[in-house]
């Protein structure tokens, strides 16, 4: 029965592994429905760059498992090669420090080099 | 007592020893009723020399009960440096997407 069980851990660990830049959000970039949310997508926004987001209102195990993966409790939760940036807060202080934007620049110029193939996503 | 009022309390009475201690109810910006929005601008030695995601996983730890509670919690954690020489414009609240 475990087996087919989906493992949501493992699903969300490959998201983040596979997603050079990903927000975990909830409602979409185009409709945030929290404000705190919406103010992740703002920032990231102005940065230009492309990312992955989950709305985790619409999937509720990935919001139920992601705390306990990422040991972060609230929404937004952002990261970037693989590694968790923080929340809304963190975001808008990276940003305003002139942090952000590098690291997501960084992070998505070395996914393109590490996949040529799909260099059609790279923007 | 209210939350805001335990929210300060915890986090006095914590390991992290903060300098400087405000706690705002938010709840009023938000669908979410009251008591339901809180942040928490503080400022504690605890800070010096860890990372963003560090400082905010030592917070969430100490509240984690407040936690479960609310709805939301900002936090604006500076080391007594940081705080010294911070900008004068202190980021406010962040209401909800909701009009």
């Amino acid at each position: 029965m475990s087996e087919a069980a989906p493992d949501y851990a493992a699903e969300i660990r490959r998201q983040i592994s596979e997603n050079p830049i990903i927000l975990y959000m909830k409602g979409s970039p185009v409709q945030p429905q929290c404000g705190f949310s919406m103010r992740a997508v703002q920032v990231l926004g102005e940065c230009g760059h492309r990312y992955a987001y989950v709305d985790i209102l619409s999937h509720p195990q990935i919001r139920s498992t992601l705390p306990s993966v990422s040991d972060w409790p609230t929404f937004p939760q952002l990261f970037i090669a693989g590694e968790l940036i923080g929340g809304s807060d963190i975001i808008a202080e990276m940003h305003t420090a002139g942090e952000l934007e590098p690291l997501l620049a960084s992070a998505v110029a070395e996914a393109g080099a590490e996949s040529p193939g799909d260099g059609g996503d790279g923007g | 007592m209210n939350t805001a009022e335990r929210i300060a309390e915890t986090l006095r009475a914590s390991s992290l020893a903060p300098t400087h201690l405000q706690v705002f109810d938010d709840s009023h910006l938000h669908a979410g009723g009251s008591e339901s929005h809180f942040r928490v601008l503080t400022v504690s030695e605890r800070f010096t020399g860890i990372t963003r995601v560090m400082r905010h996983r030592q917070v969430h730890s100490i509240l984690s009960e407040e936690i479960k509670q609310i709805h939301a919690l900002s936090l604006q954690l500076y080391t007594p440096e940081e705080w010294r020489t911070r900008d004068e414009r202190i980021e406010g609240a962040t209401p909800c997407a909701k009009r």
